[in-house]
């Protein structure tokens, strides 16, 4: 009940923020001349107007939810991966090398091995941040910025060197077999089957925090590290289990980037995902039911843009401005509700005082 | 390997270290007042398309450099506002404000140009490069040290000022105590909320001079996200060399010395990813090395604390 009722909460106060930012943008839209209501009107008419647009929708939110999730169980455990990018880069381009290397296997055994190769590699390129942190305290917010480029070039060195595909541009490898290729959901409005493995993630991830042992020592760590290892739980050694669930996401992520809609590998694959994870998993206060509602409303927001461009007239980049102005109005968000807390708490004891 | 091949790195590599010198001695500025500002890279962002905002419209180079440090001023002010008035997490706005520049900048040469991706026109002015008289006749300096952008020498003499500023002004130590020990600050009546906002103002003007010398240095035209990642090797930097401006500014030589030579054998062919990896992989390996040293002699601290104890105990 208890955690039924929290969601409802924050999917509220995700409401009350997407409406300020709509504001917001409104508002921009008025000093450069548009007409906001045209504009938004168009923007939703675009990105849920028909079947195939609502595909088009799950099909962007799959790597959203996945590098959202990402993010939020290491988060949960009180230990920060900024790094879903490079990691996601690492397990697509594993998830490519050996779509398109090996040929004639049948569909249900490539699969899988793109999907475990590229979890593998996330794993890897999360664990070696993670390792840094519980054995030494380097500071894991640094370390695995830091490794985005380190991974990004190494990728790219993959992409244009050795697995190179010579018949296109630079920086890419060659498609993946037939055998590599999620099938389609539904054909005929181009629905792909990688948003099965966004909702499927995001249920274990459900599960595993609310109705686990292991859940329940996550975010015990995350609330007070001090105190769970007081109370007997080992944290470096679930701050390490947290981090390697997070670069086995990250993986998913990059295989189900390869496999379910690019079917190669080329730099920067991971473009936006990595870091709109990070803001997705932030709204939703990672929580993974409001961290699919929050992908959809971002996935909204990105696909309507053209459609704004193209009727009202709005530069399609303005979403972006918002998107970012977004996770600024949370910030302000929480602020605001710390005062009222404070406000609430001082005229109970003014109260209690004139009594 | 000929001589003029090593000077021509050399060189670039002294042009290419001047945005990650200046970015990264307004980081150290942050860092050292407590605030470590990941967002560089934002501001430097802004800094670029502001400059040449500024010199598009008005045709003149100085004018552009005023915008740009405007501008980044400006975004300097949400920065304080959020972590310093509202105290949000200084990482958390620091990504916001990465990703508002990236797409604010692009934003606004849809609405300013009405371009993507790259602008640039007759009537921006550049930067002039400087040219000394006397190193002509010094054969090696004048290649290496000679016809730089006016930065370039910028930035050389900021590195003496904040020097000064760090270890031989007050505001060093207010710097310094505002990050390390505030209570302490607080309690000899200076306002560690002004030293923190002072910070950020330097930090905000040097990343806008970096972002200028990025579009108005030597290409004289902006690129949708054109600073690719200098604001995180300037952060580096800073991580890396401390609050020390001199240690700082070498590492970023290092660095830009990393870029150049990423540069010359790209031309020739050569993978030049490993090269570019360089500034992150030695930023992580010197996190590692510090905490290590750090983890040594607190496990050396206890256990002579445990000793003493011990030896006390059988004094008992």
């Amino acid at each position: 009940m208890k955690n039924s009722k929290r969601t409802i909460n924050s999917l509220t106060s995700i409401v009350g923020v997407f409406i300020a930012t709509m504001i917001f943008g409104a508002v921009i839209m008025v000093v450069i001349g548009k007409n906001p209501l045209q504009a938004y009107t168009a923007m939703f008419s675009y990105a849920l107007g028909d079947m195939s647009a609502i595909a088009n929708l799950m099909n962007r939110s799959m790597a959203l939810i996945l590098s959202a999730l990402c993010y939020a169980v290491a988060s949960n455990a009180g230990i920060y991966n900024l790094g879903g990018k490079g990691q996601i880069e690492l397990g697509a381009i594993a998830a490519a090398v050996i779509g398109y290397k090996l040929v004639g296997l049948p569909i249900y055994i490539h699969i899988p091995l793109c999907i475990l190769a590229a979890i593998v590699m996330g794993m890897i390129g999360a664990a070696v941040p993670g390792y840094l942190r519980v054995k030494w305290k380097v500071d894991e917010v640094i370390s695995t910025i830091m490794l985005n480029s380190v991974f990004f070039m190494f990728t790219s060195y993959l992409a244009n060197y050795p697995f190179r595909d010579v018949t296109r541009w630079s920086g890419t490898t060659p498609p993946v077999a037939e055998s590599a290729k999620l099938p389609f959901l539904i054909q005929n409005i181009d629905l792909r089957s990688g948003i099965i493995l966004g909702f499927v993630a995001a249920a274990v991830i459900y599960w595993i925090f609310n109705y686990t042992n292991q859940g329940y020592r996550w975010k015990m760590i995350g609330l007070n590290p001090r105190f769970a290892q007081y109370g007997g739980v080992n944290v470096a050694k679930d701050q390490m289990k947290a981090m390697i669930v997070s670069g086995l996401l990250s993986g998913l992520t990059g295989a189900v980037l390869v496999c379910g809609s690019n079917y190669r590998f080329w730099e920067s694959i991971a473009g936006p995902y990595g870091w709109d994870g990070v803001l997705v998993a932030m709204l939703a206060k990672n929580n993974p039911v409001a961290i699919i509602a929050v992908s959809f409303v971002f996935s909204i927001f990105k696909n309507g843009a053209l459609g704004m461009e193209q009727v009202a007239g709005v530069p399609s980049d303005l979403t972006g401005v918002l998107l970012a102005a977004l996770i600024l109005f949370i910030t302000g968000r929480e602020f605001v509700s710390i005062i009222f807390r404070k406000r609430k708490h001082i005229v109970l004891v003014d109260e209690k005082v004139k009594q | 390997m000929n001589i003029d091949f090593i000077l021509d790195v050399l060189g670039t590599g002294l042009r290419m270290a001047t945005p990650f010198i200046l970015a990264g001695l307004g980081g150290l500025i942050s860092l050292s007042a407590g605030d470590l500002n990941i967002s560089l890279e934002g501001f430097m962002l802004i800094g670029a398309f502001f400059a040449i905002l500024g010199s598009y419209l008005f045709e003149s180079y100085v004018i552009g450099i005023c915008f740009a440090i405007l501008a980044t001023m400006l975004y300097g002010l949400i920065f304080g506002l959020f972590t310093i008035k509202l105290k949000a997490d200084v990482f958390v706005v620091g990504i916001a404000l990465n990703l508002l520049a990236s797409e604010a900048t692009v934003f606004f040469s849809r609405l300013f140009f009405n371009v993507r991706g790259s602008f640039s026109d007759p009537r921006i002015v550049g930067i002039p490069n400087i040219h000394f008289d006397i190193l002509e006749k010094v054969p090696m300096l004048n290649e290496l040290f000679n016809d730089h952008s006016a930065f370039v020498y910028v930035s050389w003499i900021m590195i003496i000022v904040f020097w000064f500023l760090i270890y031989r002004t007050p505001y060093g130590f207010y710097f310094r105590a505002a990050g390390e020990h505030p209570e302490a600050l607080e309690t000899t009546g200076i306002r560690v909320n002004k030293i923190r906002w002072i910070a950020n103002v330097i930090c905000s003007v040097m990343c806008g001079l970096a972002g200028a010398h990025l579009s108005l240095g030597y290409l004289k035209l902006f690129v949708e996200d054109m600073t690719a990642g200098r604001g995180f090797i300037a952060l580096s930097a800073v991580i890396f060399g401390g609050s020390n401006p001199l240690t700082m500014s070498f590492t970023s030589l290092l660095f830009g010395l990393a870029e150049g030579i990423s540069l010359r054998i790209q031309n020739m062919g050569i993978p030049s990813q490993f090269t570019l990896m360089l500034p992150y992989l030695t930023t992580i390996l010197a996190l590692v090395f510090r905490a290590v040293k750090k983890n040594r002699k607190v496990s050396l601290l206890t256990s002579i604390a445990a000793v003493e104890t011990e030896v006390k105990g059988e004094k008992l």
